[in-house]
């Protein structure tokens, strides 16, 4: 269902991409308030009670509220304090996104190394246990483990896969092979938030681009998504 | 119209990914567990499943079910699965932060990212 969404998402050839300054301001502080401290929690409380760590658990599965409704306290408590103004939020906006892409990456890439040094600090676990999911696992928590491990297998490589394709990133050359490397030392999310990143920062520049016909034609549609970006990226693979 | 490659390929992980978790969480059976627990009001463990969360039945049922699959693996008693929920969740994060970006930019208002976070805005800005 995600990746089905992604197929909408905006192409380079967007003239214009509007976001609220009270939201763009305020969108970090939401995501750390309702995701990251609730998840936080949830680990945390395995030391109190199991009613208590489960009423942990039940509140970090209602983010995909808690981010919007912090979004809009906030925005409401910001905007009472210092209301945006239009032209000077402009500039700040692209500020506030890289900030957010780069904590977020920040976050995926601490969790990642301290995951991957609880792997090695413990002999009885495995990279392998790790990431391949075991289809004959007997207990059911074992069930539950090869479940995520799927999905968080095709997440990353899907969104991998889009966002090396995203016209932008294939024309700025970056190193397939460094981002291997950095994909295997923090994790393939720390590669997708820095190309995010990058991304963000080139649809700022080129939103109003739109009648430079080459460049017009490589992004092609849905975010250089299209068959052109495919052939590039087969040419920079055989180089 | 022709069609880009990628118009399928990511249609096709799609399929591929509910296969991968359901086709497999279904076929060995831990779907019917997961049911089995809750209906007696246990946790994989046998500890008491908690029912009551918000007062809100149809919330607290959802609830219920989502920490039902999710304890397990968060437990301090499975390390393999707690490092890795962990891992999963901080490597979601700029994933699920390119999706709320993008839910809240107004030229998507007709796309099915609005599905995450419909918001109205007083005040707005260009990025161009």
């Amino acid at each position: 269902m995600y990746f089905f969404c992604q197929l909408r998402l905006p192409s380079l050839r967007t003239r214009s991409r509007t976001l609220p300054a009270s939201s763009a301001r305020v969108l970090l502080p939401s995501i750390v308030i309702g995701y990251v401290f609730p998840a936080f929690l949830g680990f945390y409380s395995s030391r109190w009670s199991v009613s208590k760590n489960q009423l942990c658990i039940g509140i970090f599965q209602l983010f995909p509220v808690l981010i919007p409704a912090t979004r809009l306290v906030l925005s409401a408590v910001f905007d009472t304090i210092n209301s945006p103004k239009p032209a000077v939020a402009s500039r700040r906006q692209m500020t506030h996104l890289k900030v957010l892409y780069l904590g977020a990456t920040l976050v995926s890439s601490l969790t990642h190394l301290y995951t991957t040094a609880g792997i090695f600090s413990q002999t009885d676990l495995s990279l392998w246990e790790f990431y391949v999911p075991n289809l004959l696992a007997p207990s059911f928590d074992g069930k539950v483990l090869a479940f995520l491990q799927f999905d968080y297998i095709i997440i990353m490589f899907s969104t991998l896969l889009w966002i090396w394709l995203d016209s932008s990133v294939i024309q700025s050359g970056i190193s397939l092979t460094l981002a291997l490397l950095l994909g295997l030392v923090f994790g393939p999310g720390t590669v997708i938030g820095l190309l995010l990143t990058y991304r963000e920062a080139g649809l700022d520049k080129n939103s109003d681009f739109k009648l430079d016909g080459e460049r017009n034609s490589i992004s092609g549609s849905h975010g250089g998504t299209g068959f052109k970006s495919l052939e590039k990226l087969s040419k920079r693979i055989a180089q | 119209m022709s069609k880009t490659p990628t118009f399928y390929l990511f249609p096709l992980l799609s399929l591929l990914a509910a296969f991968c978790l359901w086709g497999v969480f279904i076929s060995n059976g831990a779907l019917d567990t997961m049911d089995q627990n809750i209906t007696k009001g246990i946790l994989a463990d046998t500890s008491p499943l908690r029912t009551t969360y918000t007062g809100i039945r149809p919330i607290d049922a959802f609830l219920a079910n989502m920490v039902s699959f999710t304890f397990p693996v968060a437990s301090d008693k499975f390390p393999l699965g707690r490092l890795f929920l962990m891992n999963f969740l901080g490597e979601l994060t700029p994933i699920m932060v390119l999706f709320i970006v993008e839910s809240y930019v107004i030229e998507n208002q007709r796309t099915s990212t609005q599905l995450y976070a419909r918001s109205h805005c007083t005040q707005s800005c260009s990025l161009s």
